[in-house]
């Protein structure tokens, strides 16, 4: 029954909650760790939401609070570590052009970036997720895709130049 | 640049032996937590900051706080609650207990209701009816509130309860509420109406269903502060000692005790000017007072007497006891000190009683 439960939420969330981990912390192992907090979270709370949209959003609401606990505690010592010597999730490939952009951002621009471009959520909807005033959000998003374009023309320079 | 972001993105997923790995270490964790024991349970429930969102109805997802998180605020919430997320519809209104609260005395469960796309719910004083919540373990709370919370939007299909339960203690460390199962159905959507014709009040009904919760085991943070002071006071005019005080977000727990307090043993009078005495004052570290709010459900509670059941056989002693809440959490961290009747009792386990 518990193994059921763990594999329906993993099936459902733990690719979503490896990108938002990796997001927060720009590593796999952390991604990772968060990962199972949130999953285990699930499974003691067990909540049921009406639609999978809402459930969806709840999960991203509990990742990000999760992420903002627990890079303030101790919290890495509190996972059980997974079983060694086994490739456990893929790693962005060399040749990735644009995440290795966006993590380089400030943690503020590129949870704001994961929210609207990958998700997709409107602003509204990210400063509720995310505890903050519409406005703000508006801002950090204006100033990440302003980094983000510099940080592009500069790396099409480089190639450019290199070439 | 987008389209390029979200590829590399997607591209970074679990394995199938990392999810079969991720699968298996979950199981055994959940196993473990279930059979630790409940003070170690609320400790691994420390998920003090959930916060939950609530799709309404067809069309748009909104996202709202959890209820009592738009009730509290944050500061103490973020420490204390604890997310719920049980739904349950009947009928096209849709009940969800989101969030709770609660120390051992108490315990508060925020709910939000969603009726059917275009209802619009625009009273002050919906009151759905609730079975008195079953316990079904040594806690046995005597007494409940369900109150309608304040709303974001007043006149559209939401509508936002708390519930207060409480559960007298007749001695320290009597069983608490923390991690208990309850049995909960809620019925019916009313409010009350004066007919004019009749001269009395009647219930209009706006819903005529049930939400039924079934067995429900909650668990929430446990931050309570518990000390025993055993220090001299006077109280009520006699002597005494504060025996015990336990803070908590929802608020503080004194007990005096004392052979001279044999005359009070009734209950501690309501209102007036006796809820004035004794005095006890909450300050937090800016040295600000704290003021308790009597109109929060249970705001300020006060009982005396004796534990001298007949059928008990400990020694009797005379007691009171005052509880004090203020109508939003208290957070703990910012907490300096309580005085109570003259004595400064720090809640900082370093200083001394002065």
């Amino acid at each position: 029954m518990g193994q059921e439960r763990a594999q329906e939420w993993v099936d459902r969330y733990a690719d979503l909650l490896l990108r938002i981990g990796y997001t927060w912390f720009s590593n796999l192992p952390d991604a990772q760790d968060l990962c199972q907090t949130v999953l285990l979270k699930l499974l003691e709370t067990d909540p049921h939401l009406p639609d999978p949209e809402q459930e969806k959003a709840w999960v991203i609401r509990i990742a990000v609070n999760q992420c903002k606990n627990l890079r303030r505690s101790a919290w890495r010592r509190k996972t059980v570590a997974l079983e060694e010597g086994l490739a456990l999730t893929t790693a962005p490939p060399e040749e990735d052009r644009v995440l290795p952009l966006v993590q380089a951002l400030p943690l503020k621009y590129r949870r704001v970036i994961y929210l609207r471009y990958y998700e997709e959520y409107r602003v509204e909807e990210i400063a509720q997720l995310l505890h903050m005033k519409p406005a703000l959000v508006s801002t950090h998003l204006s100033r990440a895709r302003a980094k983000l374009k510099t940080m592009w023309e500069e790396e099409e320079h480089e190639a450019g130049v290199s070439e | 640049m987008k389209r390029e972001y979200q590829n590399e993105l997607r591209a970074l997923r679990w394995t199938a032996e990392g999810r079969a790995a991720l699968v298996r270490t979950l199981t055994r964790q959940e196993e473990k937590t279930v059979l630790r024991p409940r003070r170690a349970l609320r400790t691994a429930l420390l998920a003090a900051a959930l916060l939950c969102l609530l799709a309404v109805g067809v069309g748009a997802a909104v996202i709202t706080l959890p209820v009592l998180q738009a009730h509290f605020g944050s500061g103490g919430y973020d420490q204390a609650a604890a997310l719920v997320g049980k739904s349950v519809t009947s009928d096209g209104w849709t009940m969800t207990l989101t969030d709770c609260v609660g120390d051992d005395r108490y315990l508060i469960l925020g709910f939000a209701l969603t009726a059917p796309e275009g209802t619009v719910l625009d009273r002050e004083d919906y009151r759905p009816l609730r079975d008195r919540p079953e316990f079904l373990g040594e806690a046995k709370p005597s007494a409940w509130q369900l109150r309608q919370l304040k709303d974001e939007d007043p006149a559209d299909n939401r509508l936002r309860f708390g519930l207060w339960i409480e559960n007298i203690q007749d001695e320290v460390g009597d069983p608490g509420l923390n991690g208990e199962t309850m049995r909960l159905c809620i019925q019916k959507l009313q409010y009350p109406y004066w007919d004019p014709e009749t001269e009395e009040w009647t219930d209009i009904t706006v819903f005529d269903g049930e939400w039924d919760f079934g067995e429900l085991t909650l668990s929430y943070p446990d931050l309570a502060l518990r000390l025993e002071p055993n220090i001299p006071v006077t109280v009520l005019g006699v002597s005494a000692e504060v025996t015990y005080l336990e803070v908590t977000p929802i608020g503080l727990n004194v007990w005096f005790v004392g052979d001279a307090l044999k005359d009070h043993d009734s209950w501690y009078p309501w209102g007036g000017q006796c809820i004035q005495e004794p005095e006890i004052t909450l300050y937090d570290k800016e040295g600000s007072v704290l003021i308790p709010d009597k109109y929060t459900p249970f705001g300020i509670r006060g009982g005396s007497g004796c534990n001298g059941n007949p059928n008990a056989p400990q020694q009797e002693y005379y007691f009171l006891n005052i509880i004090q809440s203020y109508g939003y959490l208290l957070d703990m961290g910012e907490l300096d000190h309580v005085e109570v009747c003259g004595a400064v009792i720090p809640l900082h386990p370093t200083e001394e009683v002065r």
